[in-house]
């Protein structure tokens, strides 16, 4: 079978076609999704390109604080032919600006030539000049809603607050949405299950309403605190295809903190709506050194967790170890309540009747709006003697870190105790040295020095006799010399010397020493002078039994110096 | 003989006999001192100390240069006195307190390791350690040589070598260790600010940039001396000139 095909038919359809394509006009636009809008509001901006495919970055506007984007959609149709397309860029943005913004008109350039979007203005309307929407006349189609129990509080009262969304759309898809910071508050959040949506009628109209979160703010400084920016981000689904950004931002609510009424008691407590105090022991009577249990439970409604441990004035002989704290403390939609309770383990040391310490204080009751006193009945405690302990008693001293009041040099030293030498003594650090130094070498020479004369003796045992003989004479002469004034001391020290001299050239013991030996010696070795040497003696010997028949001592001493010589010579000869 | 002994028995007379005198001045002293008068006590003690050193009476002048507020003269006798004796915890005690009080707070350099650590070898205080160490090995050792010398048995006269070596050895390393103790204390002498407030300049005399100023009490350390003008650093490493009239030297 031939395929016959008609070329004007088909010359005449591409026409048409092209007609129909060329006929699609190329547009640009801008809008908005919000006007008037507030400061601090986020809005859309989204730019729409029709029959033309374009990247539009997001533009920088005056007034308006990019925060993201693009969100893109595309459409393509054909009617009767004719091809047409259109593609939107959305751009999120928030508004700074208190006064009107100016979104300039956006060139682009087509096919066609310059497309160019018309300006127009955003109006910016003061907060507190848009119709409150806290009474939910007209919430528009998605509302975020920020509700509070109260908006005058007294410091320290606690605000149950719920952020709501509020929504008339079935097919609304939560993108995301902030909680606020509160600052001023005490935040404690409420546990509570994923949010869901539930119907709820406001002003004859159905909204699906979903609690996303409730907390229990305590203000801690009074003025008026400001919960703002509670915002939502999602997607509405218009169609199967196709759909839109929404964006909503709750009216920002404010509190009004009033400070507390003067004068604020100075043991105060806090700011609750109930408040009691429950002391329990463990036991009501005990042993010296046994461990019991004190248990202070403080129940009421309000931040319980503001509760600081209670200064008690426990006796000074129980021993008091740091309180366990134990908390049972809810937090639901109704506010925060429970009990907070500060268990104490005690050791009285001694024996005694006592009776325990309990908090005192006021608390103010906002509901009263009035201070009210925290008290309890006292307890008291029995504790005798623990004989276990050996029958004595436990001496038991608390001890503390001792302060220092003040710092003082130390006392001056009172005792004269170290040298007080002149300062010309103080710079001898050379001659000291230098004194140290010779000593060592000094008393090596002096050792090498007798040692060398000892060896030269044992060589030469003639001299060494010779050197012992004049020693000794040398030695017993100097003594005789200064008894030269006292005859009866002179004459024995010049014997004993004369003696000892002619002992050490002989060589001889003391009990050698005969006169007629010691003469026969001397008439051998020095035969000259042996007659000389026996006179000496001899009036030597006189003078010691009758001193007034000799010689003068000086005389005597001449002759026996010089007779010591001669016999020396005669003696080496 | 007779007559060297003689001479000493008269010395160590005059010395028993001034120190006798001193003492009475020093408790004198710390009576007015006790009683709060203080500028007697003070008089009492500068007295002892006019050509003499002594460590009570040092400690006990900066203990009243203290109480009359005078915290640069206060200082500078507290260091006099731990130069006495470095070691003594009341000295230490009083020089943090009245370092305290001073205007001048100077960060130390860094410490630098080894070079650290030799300054601590040779610091001044030690001198005397190493004299006593070197004295102990240097005669000890020729001792064991003397006593070598007429040591008959081998094997002694082997321990006698070996411990004469060894305690010369020490004796030599302690040697140097002295003389370089010696050397520092002759080459860096401290001082102390005794002026209020006295300008640091950059070059000797008066016509210099002031490079800071120091306060009373401050401690430098003077390296050079020109005439009246010498040059001192800080412990943070800085230097500059400054009028001798204008501290005292410890």
């Amino acid at each position: 079978m031939q395929f016959r095909c008609n070329k004007s038919a088909v010359l005449t359809l591409c026409f048409m076609l092209f007609c129909g394509l060329a006929w699609s006009q190329e547009a640009l636009e801008v809008s908005v999704n919000r006007n008037p809008v507030q400061t601090g509001e986020q809005i859309q901006l989204t730019f729409t390109l029709k029959n033309i495919t374009r990247k539009i970055d997001a533009p920088k506007i005056n007034g308006l604080k990019f925060l993201g984007g693009p969100s893109t959609s595309n459409s393509t149709s054909w009617v009767n032919g004719s091809r047409s397309s259109e593609s939107s860029y959305t751009y999120s943005y928030q508004v700074t600006s208190k006064s009107d913004i100016t979104v300039p008109g956006y060139e682009l350039k087509g096919s066609q030539g310059i497309l160019k979007s018309a300006s127009f203005i955003i109006r910016v309307q003061e907060r507190n000049q848009q119709q409150q929407r806290g009474n939910k006349g007209d919430l528009g189609t998605v509302a975020c809603i920020i509700e509070t129990s109260s908006r005058n509080v007294h410091v320290g009262e606690p605000i149950v607050v719920n952020f709501k969304i509020f929504n008339r759309a079935n097919n609304l898809d939560v993108r995301k949405f902030n909680i606020p910071e509160t600052p001023g508050f005490w935040k404690e959040t409420v546990e509570t299950p994923d949010p869901r949506w539930e119907p709820q009628i406001i002003a004859g109209k159905r909204y699906n309403v979903a609690n996303v979160r409730t907390m229990v703010l305590f203000p801690q400084q009074t003025g008026t605190l400001t919960i703002e920016g509670f915002d939502l981000v999602g997607y509405m689904r218009t169609s199967f295809f196709d759909g839109q950004n929404v964006t909503a931002s709750a009216d920002p609510v404010k509190i009004s903190v009033s400070p507390l009424p003067e004068p604020i008691p100075s043991n105060y407590l806090g700011s609750f709506g109930q408040l009691r105090v429950n002391a329990q022991q463990s036991e009501r009577a005990c042993k010296t050194n046994e461990a019991i249990t004190l248990d202070l439970t403080f129940t009421g409604e309000g931040n319980l967790k503001f509760i600081q441990e209670p200064e008690l004035a426990w006796p000074g002989e129980f021993e008091i170890f740091d309180p366990e704290v134990i908390d049972r403390i809810k937090v639901t939609e109704k506010g925060e309540s429970g009990t907070r309770t500060f268990r104490y383990v005690v050791i009285p040391r001694a024996p005694g009747n006592y009776i325990l310490p309990m908090p005192t204080g006021k608390w103010f009751n906002w509901r009263k709006e009035a201070y009210s006193d925290l008290t309890s009945p006292a307890l008291k405690l029995e504790v005798t003697r623990n004989e276990s302990d050996g029958g004595g008693q436990v001496n038991y001293n608390s001890k503390t870190d001792v302060q220092v009041l003040n710092q003082d040099i130390q006392y001056i030293h009172t005792e004269w105790t170290g040298p007080c030498l002149p300062k010309s003594r103080t710079n001898n650090r050379s001659r000291d040295a230098a004194g140290i130094l010779a000593f060592g070498p000094m008393l090596l020479g002096a050792s090498l020095w007798l040692r060398r004369r000892r060896e030269r003796d044992q060589l030469d045992p003639k001299g060494a006799r010779k050197r012992k003989a004049r020693a000794a004479v040398r030695k017993g002469l100097q003594e005789a010399k200064q008894l030269v004034n006292d005859p009866s001391a002179f004459y024995p020290a010049l014997g004993a010397a004369l003696e000892n001299y002619l002992l050490a050239k002989l060589e001889w013991n003391a009990s050698q020493l005969q006169r007629e030996a010691l003469v026969g010696a001397l008439q051998a070795h020095v035969p000259d002078l042996h007659a000389r040497w026996s006179e000496l003696l001899q009036a030597l010997d006189m003078a010691r039994y009758a001193p007034g028949q000799v010689e003068v001592p000086t005389s005597m001493l001449a002759t026996s110096e010089a007779l010591i010589n001669e016999t020396e010579k005669a003696w080496n000869a | 003989m007779r007559q060297l002994f003689t001479v000493l028995l008269f010395g160590w007379s005059c010395l028993i006999w001034s120190q006798d005198d001193f003492e009475i001045i020093f408790q004198t002293a710390n009576e007015a001192y006790s009683a709060g008068d203080y500028a007697e006590a003070i008089a009492g003690y500068e007295s002892i100390l006019e050509d003499r050193m002594h460590f009570e009476s040092e400690y006990n002048l900066g203990n009243a240069y203290y109480k009359m507020r005078d915290w640069g003269s206060a200082i500078l006798h507290y260091e006099r006195a731990a130069q006495l004796s470095p070691s003594n915890p009341d000295v230490r005690t009083n020089l943090i307190l009245a370092n305290a009080q001073i205007k001048d707070r100077i960060e130390s350099l860094p410490s630098n390791g080894i070079l650290d650590i030799w300054d601590r070898i040779v610091a001044p205080g030690r001198f005397k350690l190493w004299m006593i160490i070197m004295a102990f090995g240097w005669i000890l050792g020729f001792g064991a040589l003397a006593w070598r010398v007429w040591e008959t048995r081998l094997e002694n006269r082997r321990i006698l070598g070996t411990s004469a070596a060894a305690l010369l050895s020490l004796g030599l390393i302690t040697m140097l260790l002295a003389w370089s103790t010696s050397q520092r204390i002759e080459s860096s002498k401290s001082a102390i600010i005794t002026v209020s407030e006295t300008p640091i300049r950059n070059e000797p005399g008066t016509n210099g940039m002031t490079l800071f100023m120091l306060h009373e009490g401050t401690k430098v350390t003077v390296m050079e001396r020109q005439g009246e003008h010498w040059e001192v650093q800080l412990a943070n490493g800085n230097t500059g000139w400054i009028s001798s009239s204008d501290l005292t030297e410890i």
